[in-house]
């Protein structure tokens, strides 16, 4: 049983002449990838800190994760954790392919919430941050993969995250 | 574009504390402020809370204590295979 299946919707698009076509979830699959939406939250024991006081608490972000098994480790986009005031905790070193040494990027508290709740909220203590381009917020790497078996159906554009 | 880091004095400091850290404390979480041992920590979540409440919405550093600071994989972020066009 799954603990949840995402299919892209067809789309409209447009040809490069102009023309309105429906882009199937096929495509729609090869061009975004194994994407949903989730929402990325104050973790609530910094609520609790703002809520005593006596400060608002920043709006959640909405956006998409991207499942990346590319990546060993999942990544917030820094932008998103500056929006939300979360303090920087830590830092990791990211390695680069090509260039010259790791990168050392901020680490930041963060929860996620999955669409309809199809999982239960996690609270990341220590997120690695990304530079990431709209609408994707979230990358979730193999540490999110990680005992559970993920099916991707590139021939309908669709996927499922199961334990 | 160097990028502003918040803990540098904790980051430093934890590096010269952490071969004393992994005598005593391998595995386990520390959080640090300044130049200043707060404590260890069996989890990330455990020193999260501990931090909040002591330091409140501010920096602070919560790191696993082993030998060498391990290098994270993200090959396709690095590649730029999430911005490519088709």
């Amino acid at each position: 049983m799954p603990l949840f299946e995402w299919e892209h919707q067809p789309s409209l698009g447009k040809t490069p002449d102009g023309k309105q076509v429906s882009v199937p979830p096929a495509v729609l699959g090869v061009k975004f990838g194994a994407t949903f939406p989730v929402r990325i939250c104050v973790p609530p024991q910094i609520q609790n800190a703002l809520r005593q006081a006596q400060k608002p608490i920043p709006p959640p972000k909405d956006g998409m994760a991207l499942i990346d098994t590319g990546a060993e480790v999942s990544g917030i986009d820094e932008q998103v954790c500056f929006e939300l005031g979360v303090p920087q905790v830590g830092n990791a070193k990211l390695g680069h392919i090509g260039k010259g040494g790791p990168e050392e990027r901020a680490c930041y508290p963060v929860m996620i919430q999955f669409y309809q709740n199809v999982l239960p909220p996690a609270v990341v203590p220590n997120m690695v941050s990304v530079d990431l381009v709209a609408p994707t917020i979230v990358l979730l790497g193999r540490d999110f993969l990680h005992g559970k078996k993920f099916i991707y159906n590139g021939n309908v554009g669709r996927y499922e995250l199961c334990t | 574009m160097k990028r502003e880091n918040h803990l540098e004095i904790e980051q430093a400091f934890f590096e010269e504390m952490r071969a004393e850290y992994c005598k005593d404390h391998l595995d386990k979480f520390v959080l640090i402020k300044n130049r200043e041992t707060f404590g260890f920590f069996q989890t990330e979540e455990d020193a999260l809370e501990a931090g909040i409440a002591k330091y409140g919405i501010q920096p602070f550093l919560i790191k696993k204590i082993v030998p060498e600071e391990p290098v994270l994989d993200m090959t396709s972020y690095f590649l730029g295979l999430h911005h490519a066009t088709v």
